[in-house]
């Protein structure tokens, strides 16, 4: 389990599959739980804009 | 209109196959896709993989060298891999995937990961399973025939040429360099595409 939510839903990061990386452009970290992540989920840096996957 | 310069000319990407994509596209690459050709083939968006390729190095600068993993089983990518590796610090993982690499710390081919670049989603799946499972980011080379679920980061290219392939590495490796200040100019990357092409 990771402490946050996912930058996408909201959900929080429990279920196995669940991945945070930094924003390539200003380093934010974003985190993406599974469910997001296997329906192809846009997400959004809310420090810099840049759209994701 | 002003435009933005890209990475290398747009006849090099055009030269090397960057742009062609396959007959088949889903809709995860839908955004990524410029035009089609009256035979069918889906062309990529030169523009947006110019982009990707510089967000991706970026992102990839970011974390220790050693704690990136890199894997192809795609024969034209073993070389390209191999480079970008050597130059980057990276683990590479050309060939076949070993079962338990990231999963199985009592494997002898264990390596702790942070975050993994396949070069096809659909031929390096078993890359992809374990790097779910163990929860690390994926940044992946898709086409236009790739679903892209569980990858973090798209980019938009074709990652069947063995030119497009060496295109595509060389850039990431120089790119990277940049990102990481050890090279302050693209004169100063002393490697060519032609390092980078796997042998017919």
């Amino acid at each position: 389990m990771l402490e946050g939510r996912c930058i996408s839903c909201g959900r929080g990061l429990v279920e196995e599959g669940y991945a945070q990386f930094p924003c390539p452009e200003c380093g934010y970290i974003i985190k993406r739980c599974a469910i997001c992540r296997s329906q192809v989920a846009v997400y959004k840096c809310p420090e810099c804009g840049f759209e994701g996957p | 209109m002003e435009e933005k310069k890209l990475l290398v000319p747009e006849e090099t990407y055009i030269s090397c196959g960057a742009e062609i994509g396959t007959q088949q596209k889903t809709a995860h690459m839908k955004p990524f896709i410029a035009k089609v050709r009256n035979d069918g083939l889906y062309l990529i968006n030169i523009e947006e993989t110019d982009k990707r390729i510089r967000s991706a190095a970026k992102l990839l600068a970011r974390y220790e060298p050693e704690k990136v993993i890199v894997a192809a089983v795609r024969h034209y990518a073993r070389k390209p891999i191999t480079m970008l590796s050597q130059i980057c610090g990276f683990k590479a993982m050309p060939g076949r995937f070993l079962p338990g690499t990231l999963t199985n710390p009592n494997s002898e081919n264990y390596h702790e990961a942070d975050i993994l670049l396949v070069n096809d989603p659909i031929g390096d799946k078993q890359a992809m399973a374990e790097a779910i499972k163990v929860g690390i980011p994926i940044v992946a080379l898709c086409d236009t025939n790739n679903e892209t679920r569980f990858v973090d980061f798209v980019i938009p290219v074709n990652n069947k040429g063995r030119k497009a392939l060496a295109l595509t590495y060389w850039l990431l490796a120089r790119e990277i360099l940049k990102a990481r200040g050890e090279i302050k100019s693209d004169e100063e990357f002393q490697y060519s595409i032609e390092d980078f092409e796997a042998e017919l």
